[in-house]
């Protein structure tokens, strides 16, 4: 194996450099022009004035947020049906992928026949979870996503960490998500349309 | 003798055997539907096409008897396209809903579907839809759409069990399977033709959407219902997090053995797997204290027996300790009994259980009027001397008068699993009780101490069949909580009484009788 050297050269101190003390006030200055910049500008922005000129690059957390991209994954949720009952079939491929193995799911029979499995309890112990959005891409009927736009987790007690089905099922997609409009799809197939109606 | 060539691997069968069963033993798998091994043949779903030299059809395997030098072929072009279109009908009006579907895993049509299927459907017109959550009985559920008109089940019912139960009526597209009209899905094998369909029409109500099957670990043991011993597999998930009410244990299926169940195992035994965490399953040793049964530690409990026993054969000699020994132990727990109360401690007090209950029901199939897994094993070791054992009836009368002061009972009572309501038929008594078994019965009421044994499938073990057939076990999971495997609680006990027990004691057994046939 060769090993490209590299050779740095280095800067000669002038005299100048050497006495410290001007290179010291340069940096005062460089640190003092953004400090009265921007002591100017959140003045400004105080009373409503250059709004379109931001001050320090600093984001001003909790109050000020970047952003989400759309397609960051967040917190899960369960998607309902349309007539309010989960979408989830308990199918069992999400906790079969998860390689965290933090999905618990306990099936049932569904009253309507047509449905006929659905999930009893769904337990997701999020601080184990690793946000690879495995479960998402593994579940055939659309029925978990993690566009709840939630990414911060702190809780108090551990056993917070444990989203439930129902906790799961009241959750919103986030803004930029809803913004987003629908996902894609597919244009319908006409056949499936047709065994649709039937 | 036949000797014929298929995909260039020879074989010689005994004359009668068809295409497909040969090449079962040449272990190349032809995908089938109607075709078990178990069952007659009824060469009606035309999966299993095969070449077949100088004939110009392809054939089929399953009904095809082999002819000397005749040269099959199962894998050329022809044979897979055939397949594709076979596939192609079943599939037109299939639903395949495989994420809900309990068979999905162990589904033949799923398997074939991702080997040889076209993906894309073709079919223009509309599917036929036909009932999906459609109750057949008390333990069967049937999903018609998913029926591929195999007929397994209905020639289970012919064959097998031997009462007509299931037909498959109108025809073409419009066929389904069902009971006859009225008639509601009872049998005492009914379980078996869950196993036998090869997609998930037909599914248990009491395993259905508990576990998915690949979430499941497999073990082998033998049934402990009955006389039989049919060879199970037990189906168990040992992991905690994705059990359901706490259960580790989901199903158990028969295993193949045609000297013992075939491919078959009564409902009885089937679902017994429930016995295995049973809420009434002995989690832990128990030791009275006052009115109560209280849990303590294996060491304690030991010591406590053994101080017992020495006592009482202090006081009273071996004629004060009896032994009964239910035969629902292994013949190793049997030997390692044997060498401890009687060779080493001479008690003679023993007992090999109560005699098996004529009224029972028996039939000519599988289930033995027999509950009692073990008996015949007990008889060929001998536990005493010929001429010496003392018939249960005659101990239990000892105890209750008082004559003997200490009785120490091997194993759960036969009947204990079949009717977990009934009697105990150990009388009351005055003197000491010890049990060591693993399910809580009435007599615990009256016990001193009761230390809990694994049950069969947690445990190695022999038992031998009331054809004296030797069936040896392995252990398919832990013993649940603090459970023991019997023989290791007597090796405590031995060890806590002082008594030097002969090594090779439950070797010995098998040297006796080298297993004749496991498997
Ligand atoms: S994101 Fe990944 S780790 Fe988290 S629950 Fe889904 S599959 Fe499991
Ligand atoms: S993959 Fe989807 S449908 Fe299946 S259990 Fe998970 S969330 Fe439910
Ligand atoms: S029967 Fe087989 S192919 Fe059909 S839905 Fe069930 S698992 Fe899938
Ligand atoms: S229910 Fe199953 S075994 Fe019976 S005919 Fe249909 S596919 Fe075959």
């Amino acid at each position: 194996m060769t090993v490209n050297e590299k050779n740095v050269k280095r800067t000669e101190l002038g005299r100048l450099d050497r006495l410290y003390l001007v290179e010291v006030v340069k940096g005062l200055g460089i640190t003092g022009g953004h400090f009265f910049r921007n002591l100017f500008l959140h003045t400004a922005h105080l009373f409503g004035l250059m709004k379109d000129r931001p001050a320090a690059v600093t984001i001003q957390y909790p109050e000020e947020r970047r952003p989400i991209p759309v397609g960051y994954r967040g917190r899960h949720r369960l998607l309902l049906r349309e007539d309010g009952s989960p979408k989830c079939v308990a199918c069992m491929m999400c906790p079969t992928i998860c390689p965290a193995q933090c999905i618990h799911i306990r099936a049932g029979e569904s009253p309507d026949p047509a449905i006929e499995k659905y999930p009893v309890s769904f337990d997701i112990v999020v601080d184990r979870c690793v946000m690879c959005g495995f479960c998402v891409e593994a579940c055939p009927v659309d029925a978990i996503r993690m566009d709840t736009g939630i990414v911060e987790m702190a809780e108090y007690d551990r056993k917070d960490f444990v989203d439930g089905r129902d906790y799961m099922l009241s959750q919103k997609p986030s803004d930029e998500e809803k913004k987003k409009g629908p996902p894609e799809r597919k244009p319908p197939n006409e056949l499936d349309k047709k065994n649709d109606e039937h | 003798m036949p000797t014929i060539e298929i995909d260039g691997k020879i074989i010689t069968v005994e004359p009668g055997l068809t295409v497909i069963q040969a090449a079962d033993r040449l272990g190349i798998h032809i995908p089938r539907f109607c075709y078990h091994p178990g069952l007659s043949p009824a060469g009606s779903c035309r999966m299993c096409m095969v070449e077949i030299e100088k004939i110009p059809k392809l054939q089929t395997a399953c009904t095809t008897p082999v002819v000397n030098g005749m040269v099959v072929r199962t894998d050329t072009e022809a044979v897979q396209d055939a397949r594709r279109s076979i596939l192609e009908y079943l599939l037109i009006n299939h639903p395949i809903d495989c994420p809900i579907c309990d068979k999905s895993g162990e589904c033949l049509l799923q398997d074939y579907y991702t080997e040889y299927a076209r993906y894309t459907s073709r079919f223009l017109e509309t599917r036929w839809r036909k009932r999906k959550v459609f109750i057949l009985g008390p333990t069967i559920v049937m999903d018609e759409e998913r029926c591929v008109l195999c007929s397994r089940c209905v020639r289970f019912f012919e064959e097998v069990s031997g009462v007509r139960r299931l037909g498959i009526f109108q025809r073409g597209s419009e066929a389904y399977l069902s009971t006859y009209p009225g008639e509601v899905l009872e049998d005492l094998y009914c379980g078996n033709i869950v196993d036998i369909c090869p997609v998930g029409a037909l599914t248990d109500r009491d395993f259905r959407f508990n576990q998915r099957v690949w979430m499941l670990k497999r073990g082998h043991s033998i049934c402990p219902f009955c006389a039989r011993g049919c060879n199970i597999i037990v189906d168990f998930n040992e992991d905690s997090d994705i059990q359901v009410n706490d259960s580790r244990v989901y199903r158990f299926r028969p295993r193949f053995n045609t000297k013992v169940n075939d491919y078959w195992m009564c409902d009885t035994g089937r679902y017994g797997y429930k016995s295995l965490d049973a809420a009434e399953r002995i989690r832990e040793p128990l030791l009275r204290e006052g009115k109560r049964l209280i849990p303590v530690g294996w060491d304690r409990i030991i010591k406590r027996a053994a101080l017992r026993i020495r006592e009482t054969l202090a006081s009273h000699g071996p004629e004060g300790v009896g032994v009964l020994v239910h035969p629902t132990v292994a013949c190793e727990t049997a030997l390692a009994t044997r060498e401890l109360f009687v060779e080493q401690l001479g008690i003679r007090n023993m007992s090999t259980g109560f005699p098996v209950d004529p009224s029972a029901f028996e039939d000519a199939i599988l289930i033995r009027r027999d509950r009692a897994p073990n008996r015949r094993g007990l008889e060929m070791i001998g536990m005493v001397p010929k001429g010496e054992d003392v018939p249960a009836g005659q101990l239990a009368a000892g105890w209750a008068t008082g004559r003997i002061k200490l009785l120490y009972v091997l194993g759960d009572d036969p009947a204990r699993f079949h009717n977990p309501q009934g009697p105990s038929p150990i009388p009351a008594g005055e003197g000491i009780l010890i049990l060591q078994k693993s399910t809580a019965g009435p007599e615990d009421a009256r016990a001193r101490m009761v230390l809990p044994a694994a049950m069969p499938a947690e445990e190695d073990g022999t038992f031998v069949n009331f054809e004296g057939r030797v069936q040896h076990f392995d252990a398919a999971l832990a013993p649940l909580g603090e459970a023991l495997p019997a023989c290791e609680i007597l090796r405590r006990l031995g060890e806590a009484l002082k008594v030097e027990l002969h090594p090779e004691c439950w070797r010995l057994g098998q040297e006796t009788w080298a297993p004749s046939s496991s498997s």
